[in-house]
């Protein structure tokens, strides 16, 4: 932009903004200019604006209050399209950039002229507790229709975003010996005292730059200017090793030094200036054996009317809007101050022009004589007037009258920002302490890993604020180091307490974010409400975007006055993170829709992704489902057709998923005695055994087949599902409680690749394969093992069946596992060998009776899945003393069962409730069991099966029940109970 | 938050999973137990919820896979030490002697 | 004819350059295929007693056996826990006999190689840990972006990470997204 626009209120010298770089930038769709280092706030009240937003409740016209991440009430939202609406900037701490859009929140209508504003006249209606007591009338009913549509258009803090946020966020891992929070003068001195003894630090600002006030405020060191001290000690940090974080709030204090901080890497440039690839924000999770505190502190307001107006400003933004950005807010400024510090605010609008008068609510002040500033003694602002912004104010106290006025500051007394200090429950107090003499809370007593420094201490002057850097550098193991000479220093004094003034009622505005008056916490007291924690939630002091940053002192003060009560007795409420708002986004970083968790794949996957299979998602895995072939109408039809031709010729399926632990030493045996229920010191080598788990509880846990490969050598095999679960049980029940058994094991799931050959034809197809061995069923019978090799490397063969045919499950190592499924294609496909996915898996072991997840679903005992039999009980293993609850043995208990659709076409819905009855009531009283698996159609039964869990379920068999799914409208499905092995009951196909 | 590993050394807790309270072992093998046996009754479903120092099995699952016993406070969080769970109740009256110092 | 060996860490991971493209690349990666590793773990209390085994038979310095005791071809899992890479699962087993479980995971685990100027900040997006404590020839049992890893480090910019196969496609595009922007170039 080369054309210059005007900057009314711009001084033409001064702040620390680059003057050479103008920087054109629109809000509510106006264009204005500022400079390069503007904040929005400051580059608007350049241009005069006065006007930021609407507030919360009484959509109050609202301006600036203060100049930092405290702002109540300029909330911007940072519009580049649908996706990318980002509401809540405060404008006080967004930099604004070539082309930045920001527009105003919370109004219908335009901002000047905000339909809303009509709640502002009935103010006095809305007191604290004002929805909790009305909206009793009428109902419910009356809530939900009428009264809460209503609240919910009125209300709310700007507009949410309407997609996924396009945005790249980090999770960065971050480590020092000590973390410094603040990135002032306080903290940079304690940073280069550790720095120079060796430690690494890191400081984190949450400003642009390092520096703080001192950059500004006109304070010099050893001669130097503010900006050019600090400059020198960030070299000087920076050389020791130390890293320096501007831009990065640190919102969190947690257990054993763990901190949460963000990083905004983008948000104050354009795009075109953003790096590639590089991420929106970081959030660094950073781990740190020390930390400093140098969080400085907040100005508070006085509780008077008006005090909300466009115009009435801390005196600290004030100045830092004339110092830091050369910014003037008025010309004609009152000041009403409460100690000496507004003095000194005052002596800079009067160097820089500006006609000044200082309400001083001390009638013993000092006094202070500053060039062309009168100052009034003993007078408090009473009531600042001017809509959209200040013309006149009234004071009252010793004298009274009233001044013409366009910009109104206040000096109230600093709050220590001690919320990090007490965000952590690791050491026994942790909640701040009220130091009567300086009206203030200060940091708890922290630890020994902990300091604070500057004036989070309560420390006023910046030559104070220097000496508890020093403290705290030597708390921690910091070199000495040279403190410099301040001069020009600004005047301090603790002020005179004075949270509101007299007659300060309901447009005495403490916390501007709420609209909680003076008035609110007065009646909230007065009703009862006297806990800190109880009046927050009754006024909503405190809450909201900034949390009562400037509020929460001054309301509970004033509740400590109306309950009769000490402030300290009052406490404050709990302070939690995050500091200031972060978008949840960046707590996601990488970890977020398909990167959300990992994927595990198959060493086939990719085969099975160019031949058509469409993939579920089992636990991480990705296993395919079915694979459509030309002709299938829909996922049903290719796993009907995948069964049937597997059960008629020859079918292939990849279960390389299924869990894999090998097992080795002298007591495997004996430990696998005692994890499952069944025995296993007779198993020869070269067999595999089925095998039940139960957990200590005596309920179902896991099943799947153990072979032994060797003497002291097993191969156990799990579900899918339950893989990591199982290792996890077999680790804990060795290291806790059988830690001496001699036994090792390891997960191999990933390092064997393994297939299931199923149907008549599989034995054939597997002679093919492996030529030299003998797969007769002589040479290999059922639930045989045979150890061989595939082209030089180890196969291992199976004869153990899930889809109820003739199978053989073989498994090669994952590396060669695609060319051994390559070359079973080739070998079945004489046989026209199928491939089938999941739907089809879960067909045929449906009419087996197999039970998977779904029946084990931790409700079940041995006999409920009619595996009671797998007992030895000649030996302890995990659960049996529980396996023998009276209550595993009640008749009523539900076992389980099969169904049978009453006629072809018929669904039956998963999860559906079993009755015996169509008539009802379908309720608990009534119900019989559950559905757990259904089969929309088993081509041996020519109609929907499923398997289910009924009471007494034999003696179903055969009569006629009925399923009725409650989320599926009621609808009533007859089906017919019979065993759950549909078929092969008596395993003549498996033992073929 | 940051939990000791006997074999890894000091780590994150996301690497960590836990069980539960390690406050009484598992019975001896027997055989013929009873479900409403004291001890199979403590070892399953007693638990003391104190407040103050506790015993609880972590499982390294994102690192050693190792299960060990993380001695905690509860009311502070801090994490005063672990010993492996293979060693822990063999050492019990070790780890009495470690709870009287407390 | 060997089969083939199917590359593990997907479609995706292909060699050359990915992310930023100006400059030096930040990050180097390579997998080697082929590999052959096995898992050791000791039998209770027979973690000293393999120690010595494997150095008698492979000449493996494995000290105490604490993490840091490492050797490239001797990585640290846990407790009496190791890869051990370059020899084969027969060979392993007949040196640890009885002392220790042997298996073959040459597919069962993928080790990648990673080195390069940004490597630790590369690094810190991934692994929750200090890498500036750890000594060269360490182990360390941990994760990558939540992914069970055990990271060895070979230099001061150099790193082994062993990950499980099922795995490894989300590694490699993890590890593309995570070096993006300083640059990756794939061996």
């Amino acid at each position: 932009m080369s054309a210059r626009l005007p900057q009314p209120n711009r001084l033409d010298h001064g702040g620390i903004i680059n003057r050479d770089r103008p920087v054109t930038f629109t809000f509510d769709r106006r264009v204005y200019q500022g400079f390069e280092g503007d904040s929005l706030a400051s580059a608007l009240l350049a241009n005069g604006v006065k006007l930021f937003g609407r507030s919360f409740k009484y959509h109050r016209p609202r301006g600036i209050l203060g100049a930092g991440p405290e702002e109540p009430n300029a909330l911007v939202e940072v519009d580049r399209g649908p996706a990318d609406r980002d509401p809540n900037h405060r404008a006080t701490m967004l930099e604004i950039y070539e082309g930045l859009e920001t527009f105003s929140q919370n109004h219908i209508g335009p901002l000047n002229m905000d339909l809303m504003e009509v709640n502002d006249l009935f103010s006095r209606f809305l007191p604290a507790g004002f929805y909790y007591k009305t909206f009793f009338f009428g109902g419910l009913q009356a809530w939900y229709r009428l009264y809460e549509p209503i609240i919910r258009r009125a209300a709310g803090l700007g507009r949410p975003p309407l997609a996924a946020d396009p945005h790249h966020y980090d999770k960065i891992y971050t480590h020092a010996d000590t973390l410094v929070v603040g990135g002032g003068i306080a903290g940079l001195t304690t940073a280069l005292s550790l720095a120079k003894a060796g430690q690494s630090v890191v400081v984190c600002e949450e400003r642009d730059r390092m520096g703080g006030s001192a950059l500004w405020q006109g304070e010099t060191f050893n001669g130097e200017t503010g900006a050019a001290y600090i400059a020198h000690m960030c070299r000087e940090i920076e050389a020791a090793g130390g890293r320096l974080l501007p831009r990065t709030t640190v919102f969190g204090v947690y257990d054993a030094g763990t901190f949460g901080a963000v990083e905004r890497c983008h948000d104050h440039l354009t795009k075109a200036d953003r790096a590639p690839h590089t991420a929106r924000m970081k959030y660094h999770r950073i781990q740190a054996k020390a930390v400093v505190y140098a969080t400085g502190a907040i100005e508070r307001s006085v509780g008077f009317n008006g005090n909300d107006r466009p115009g009435v400003m801390l005196a600290s933004a004030g100045h830092t809007f004339l110092g830091k950005y050369g910014v003037r807010v008025g010309e004609r400024v009152s000041l009403f101050t409460t100690h000496d510090g507004g003095y000194g605010t005052a002596a800079a609008f009067s160097a820089a022009g500006a006609e000044v008068t200082v309400l001083d609510a001390r009638t013993d002040a000092a006094d202070v004589s500053i060039d062309g500033v009168r100052v009034i003694k003993g007078v408090y602002a009473g009531q600042a007037h001017g809509r959209m912004g200040v013309r006149r104010v009234d004071y009252d106290g010793a004298s009274s009258g009233s001044l013409d006025a366009d910009a109104l500051l206040v000096a109230g007394g600093w709050n220590p920002a001690v919320h990090l200090t007490s965000h952590t429950t690791d050491r026994r107090q942790s909640k701040p302490v009220y130091d009567a003499e300086l009206l203030a809370f200060v940091p708890p007593e922290l630890v020994d890993q902990e300091a604070a420094a500057g004036s989070v201490t309560g420390a006023m002057s910046t030559a104070d604020c220097l000496a508890t850097a020093q403290a705290a550098g030597k708390k921690l193991g910091g070199k000495k180091i040279e403190l410099p000479t301040v001069d020009q220093a600004l005047p301090v004094s603790k002020p005179m307490e004075m949270w509101a003034v007299p007659g300060a009622g309901d447009a005495a505005f403490l916390d501007m974010q709420n609209d909680a008056t003076v008035k609110d916490v007065k009646l909230a007291a007065q009703e009862g409400f006297k806990s800190v924690e109880h009046m927050k939630r009754y006024t909503t002091l405190g809450m909201a975007t900034d949390q009562g940053k400037t509020a929460n002192v001054t309301g509970l003060a004033l509740l400590a006055a109306a309950t009769g009560r000490d402030i300290a007795q009052v406490g404050t409420t709990t302070f939690r993170p995050p500091y200031t708002p972060i978008p949840i986004g960046v707590l996601a970083g990488h970890h977020r829709q398909r990167d959300y968790a990992p994927f595990r794949y198959s060493p086939v996957h990719a085969w099975a992704e160019d031949n058509g299979a469409t993939f579920m998602e089992a636990g991480l895995w990705m296993r395919p489902a079915y694979y459509t072939a030309p002709g299938d109408k829909d996922w049903l039809d290719s796993a009907v057709r995948e069964t049937r031709a597997t059960r008629g010729s020859l079918g292939i399926t990849d279960v390389s998923t299924l869990g894999k632990i090998d097992i080795q030493g002298p007591d495997a045996a004996e430990f696998l005695n005692r994890l499952y229920t069944n025995g296993w010191k007779t198993l020869p080598v070269g067999k595999a055994r089925y095998g039940l788990m139960l957990r200590e509880d005596g309920l179902v846990f896991d099943d799947g087949t153990t072979s032994r490969l060797g003497e002291n050598h097993y191969y156990m095999t799990t579900t899918t599902a339950h893989a990591a679960a199982v290792m996890t049980h077999m680790e804990f029940m060795h290291q806790s409680a059988w830690p001496d058994l001699a036994v090792a094991f390891a997960s191999v799931t990933d390092q064997w690749g393994a297939l299931a050959l199923a149907g008549p034809n599989a034995r054939a197809c597997l002679a093919k394969l492996f030529p030299e061995v003998d797969v007769s069923n002589d040479g290999l019978p059922f639930m045989g093992v045979i150890e061989t090799q595939w082209q030089g490397y180890t196969a291992r063969l199976f004869r153990i069946s899930f889809s109820g045919e003739l199978a053989y499950e073989v498994a090669v190592p994952a590396d060669i596992f695609d060319a051994f499924w390559q070359a079973a294609l080739q070998a079945g496909a004489e046989w026209k060998i199928t491939p089938y996915g999941l739907e089809a898996l879960n067909i045929m072991r449906i009419e087996k009776g197999h039970v998977t997840g779904a029946e084990l679903d931790g409700r079940v005992s041995m006999d409920d899945v009619g595996l009671g039999k797998m007992v030895s009980s000649k030996k302890d293993f995990v659960g049996r003393a529980m396996s023998e609850r009276e209550a595993f043995s009640d008749p009523d208990r539900a076992k389980m069962v099969g169904l049978v659709a009453a006629k072809p076409g018929d669904k039956i819905i998963g999860g559906g409730i079993v009755f015996d009855s169509a008539e009802g009531p379908f309720d608990y009283t009534t119900m019989l069991g559950y559905v757990t698996s259904v089969a929309q159609y088993s081509p041996l039964k020519d109609r929907a099966i499923a398997l289910a869990f009924i009471k007494n379920a034999a003696d179903w068999h055969g009569k006629t029940l009925y399923v009725v799914s409650h989320v599926h409208g009621k609808s009533i499905m007859e089906v017919r109970a019979e065993s759950p092995h549909f078929y092969d009951p008596n395993n003549e196909k498996v033992m073929a | 938050m940051l939990i000791f590993c006997p074999h890894c050394g000091m780590r994150p807790s996301e690497e960590f999973t836990p069980k539960g309270l390690a406050e009484a072992p598992r019975p001896a093998l027997g055989g013929d137990d009873r479900p409403e046996d004291d001890a199979w009754q403590d070892y399953l479903h007693t638990r003391t919820n104190k407040a103050g120092q506790t015993n609880e099995y972590f499982h390294h699952s994102l690192g050693c896979r190792r299960w060990i016993v993380v001695h905690r406070n509860t009311l502070t969080h801090e994490v005063t030490g672990s010993t492996m769970a293979s060693e822990f109740w063999q050492n019990q009256q070790q780890a009495q002697d470690w709870e009287a110092g407390q | 004819m060997s089969p083939v060996l199917k590359n593990p860490l997907g479609a995706k991971w292909t060699a050359g350059r990915h992310g930023k493209a100006e400059g030096g690349p930040g990050v180097l990666a390579s997998h080697t295929a082929g590999l052959t590793i096995v898992e050791v773990a000791a039998l209770p209390g027979q973690a000293q007693a393999m120690r010595a085994a494997l150095k008698a038979a492979f000449g493996m310095d494995l000290g105490a056996g604490s993490p840091a005791e490492g050797a490239e071809n001797a990585v640290c899992t846990g407790p009496g826990q190791y890869l051990l890479t370059g020899h084969d699962v027969a060979t392993v087993k007949a040196a640890v006999g009885d002392l220790a479980l042997a298996v073959d995971q040459s597919s069962g685990r993928v080790r990648l190689t990673i080195s390069g100027p940004a490597i630790a900040a590369l690094l810190a997006k991934t692994c929750p840990l200090d890498l500036a404590t750890w000594p060269v020839g360490a182990a360390h049992a941990s994760h990558f972006l939540h992914i069970a890893c055990t990271y060895f480090r070979r230099g001061d910019a150099e790193f082994d990470l062993y990950v499980g196969r099922s795995f490894a496609q989300s590694v490699g595009k993890w590890l593309l997204d995570a070096s993006a922007e300083f640059g990756l170039e794939i061996a």
